[in-house]
């Protein structure tokens, strides 16, 4: 046997695999993490529990008018403890990393804080909070170090398990999220009467209430389509405040003509990345024919953006495809929890605006003419003197923050001249978007008595997978005005 | 002198910088996936077994020779968490042989002899199957695989040949690259 017949052979036995879309997110949250050894979250969050549980004394008999709501169940449960509403200081019950982990950073409001303790043996599993709206389940779960059991099982009371496609991941150390693809079913008090069972672990199910948060149907979306030869029926096309859902139903299509080439979203930075996609068939197995084969039922999920962005929604196939236009608003404030040292940072606003003659082409396609430089001048760093410039800009009303530094490991900074200088595009989350090495040219040097100027070129490398474009170039030239907020760098 | 973008990442990345570490492993981290999944056969664990594998490597990553490459040195980190994983409680409890043998059995569209190659494949000692979806299910190099394993490419090979002929793979001389 050849070399690429023992490859098929093996690959067979092993199966493909696709690539977890959160698995990325997962990894980069656990680093924040701290490491087992060192954990200095132990102690606070002995105190956050002590707090929560002087508080859910004082504030019990209100708290408990929810609860009485709810029927009790003749099982063995956890069941739902009286906690505070979501406060900033959930946040020391549940780490912001958690919620980034599992998409809730638009909604850490509307997470509701919990805390149901499993046990078998060492092990110890504790359900620290959950959310849900039409388009989702979210538990958030703490270990003791355990890895969480994989047979996690989530049911209402409405009709049973909750039947939709699921992923799991890591938040921080021994925290784990455990997310369905699909809302539960409230019950007529309007809560959504949550199971959530955990086989092997005392007790073995988790019963607790949740609201389920509304969304907003995207009235752009027609509820019947045509694509090509294909009939679309749009079960749901809506903002959550977590993300944005469409489930469509489609005549004429068998589940392996469609795949997610079928559905994207486009904002101004280009193909939206999924949080979720699935395609089924649309009856049970037993029951797919010749007429039944050719319809499939497809979810496609995107985490919602923190700030208002225009959208292209396209749905491809059967030979056609057809676009719409819809603007999603900015998350509601109230459901997003301040987090420390929020509300500090400066706005790109509070900078003065200066004129800039800088083109971009790849990932943005614009000449900026105006920006608001937020670094800019010549000062000293460990490794000797550095010339920095840096710059929030407006696209499509979407702010980005440009910088540039020369790199004193290569030449220290000497006056004007050419230097080779590390540049990044920021977006406004200070999540890193493309790096790269620049031909940084300094024009003028005033120091701090006039306007700096200069001329740049070069090309910024994609970084991570929150954009789809390759590349950045950049060229044109640049000004700035040093002052009492503009350092260098 | 010119400065690559990844030398200036792994610069910053010894320096501390957890960003440039991030940007450092992001494209590494399907093959990783894809690693782990092989090891470990289970998609949760194989998600686990990574994120915890690039935790390591960042406490770890003062460790890093800035001239080695990157990817064997994460390969081997992903390969030990998948190995502890093996050996830790929950594998143990839900993830017994039985219950590979039940789940494969159920699996009605997979013929008898790649079940039967799948079951083998995952009998194999941790060193040979390491080997075996090192090169065939990531396609990496006898030079990667041996970078990976610690050991020369000769061994890598008569580890790949070895663990081939267990599995009744028969392979023919495999080539030098």
């Amino acid at each position: 046997m050849n070399e690429p017949q023992i490859r098929e052979r093996l690959r067979d036995a092993i199966g493909e695999v696709s690539y977890p879309p959160g698995l990325t997110a997962g990894a980069v949250a656990r680093l924040k993490g701290p490491s087992p050894e060192r954990h200095p979250r132990a102690i606070g969050l002995i105190a956050a529990v002590i707090t929560l549980a002087v508080i859910a004394a004082l504030m019990g008999p209100r708290l408990l008018g929810l609860q009485s709501t709810i029927t009790p169940r003749p099982h063995a449960a956890a069941t739902q403890a009286p906690l505070p509403a979501p406060t900033p200081d959930v946040f020391a019950w549940i780490p912001p990393g958690d919620f980034d982990a599992a998409g809730l950073s638009t909604a850490t409001a509307l997470v509701t804080p919990l805390n149901l303790v499993a046990t078998n043996g060492q092990a110890k599993v504790t359900l620290i909070g959950a959310y849900a709206d039409p388009a989702r389940t979210v538990l958030l779960f703490r270990t003791n170090g355990s890895r969480l059991p994989m047979d996690v099982s989530v049911g209402d009371d409405q009709g049973g398990a909750i039947n939709a496609s699921s992923s799991a991941g890591g938040g921080l150390t021994g925290e784990y999220y455990y997310s369905l693809d699909g809302g539960p079913r409230p019950g007529p008090d309007g809560l959504a009467h949550l199971t959530a069972r955990i086989p092997g672990m005392t007790p073995e199910t988790f019963s607790f209430s949740l609201n389920v948060q509304p969304s907003v149907a995207i009235t752009a979306v027609p509820q019947q389509l045509n694509i090509g030869s294909w009939k679309v029926t749009i079960e749901a096309a809506e903002i959550t405040p977590s993300v944005i859902h469409i489930q469509a139903f489609i005549d004429g299509a068998s589940v392996s003509d469609t795949g997610p080439s079928t559905i994207s979203l486009v904002d101004a930075r280009g193909p939206a990345p999924f949080s979720a996609y699935s395609a089924s068939v649309t009856v049970p197995k037993q029951q797919l024919n010749s007429a039944t084969y050719k319809s499939t039922r497809m979810n496609a999920q995107w985490r919602r953006s923190t700030s208002t962005s225009t959208y292209q929604l396209t749905f491809t196939g059967g030979g056609g495809a057809q676009t719409f236009n819809f603007q999603v608003d900015a998350p509601d404030p109230a459901a997003m929890l301040p987090r420390k040292g929020e509300g500090l940072t400066p706005k790109p606003t509070d900078f003065p605006e200066a004129k800039e003659s800088l083109n971009l082409q790849g990932f943005l396609n614009t000449m900026i003419t105006v920006g608001r430089p937020n670094s800019c001048g010549a000062g000293g760093g460990s490794q000797g003197t550095l010339f920095a410039f840096g710059l929030f800009l407006e696209v499509d009303g979407t702010w980005y923050t440009l910088s540039f530094y020369t790199d004193p490991s290569v030449k220290q900074y000497g006056g004007p001249g050419t230097y080779s200088a590390r540049a990044q595009l920021f977006d406004a989350s200070s999540q890193r978007l493309y790096d790269g090495i620049v031909q940084l040219t300094i024009t003028q040097d005033a120091h701090r008595q006039g306007p700096n100027s200069g001329s740049v070129r070069g090309t910024l490398d994609q970084v991570g997978t929150a954009t789809q474009a390759q590349h950045l170039s950049i060229s044109g030239s640049w000004s700035c005005t040093p002052g009492m907020a503009l350092g260098p760098g | 002198m010119e400065v690559s973008l990844a030398q200036v990442l792994v610069q910053d990345a010894l320096a501390g910088d957890e960003q440039a570490f991030v940007l450092l492993v992001e494209p590494l981290l399907p093959a990783a996936y894809r690693l782990a999944v092989g090891m470990l056969r289970s998609d949760s664990d194989a998600e686990d077994a990574v994120q915890e594998a690039v935790f390591k490597a960042w406490k770890h990553f003062g460790r890093f020779r800035r001239d080695a490459d990157l990817k064997p040195w994460l390969f081997t980190i992903v390969a030990n968490e998948c190995r502890q994983q093996r050996r830790s409680r929950w594998w143990n409890v839900l993830k017994g042989t039985d219950h590979l043998e039940g789940q494969v059995e159920r699996n009605a569209s997979v013929d008898p002899a790649t079940q039967d190659l799948r079951l083998a494949l995952y009998r194999l000692p941790h060193n040979q199957r390491l080997v075996l979806i090192l090169r065939y299910y990531l396609d990496l190099s006898f030079n990667d695989v041996a970078q990976t394993l610690g050991i020369s490419t000769k061994a890598a090979k008569a580890r790949t040949y070895r663990a081939l002929e267990r599995l009744r793979l028969s392979p023919e001389v495999l080539p030098d690259e």
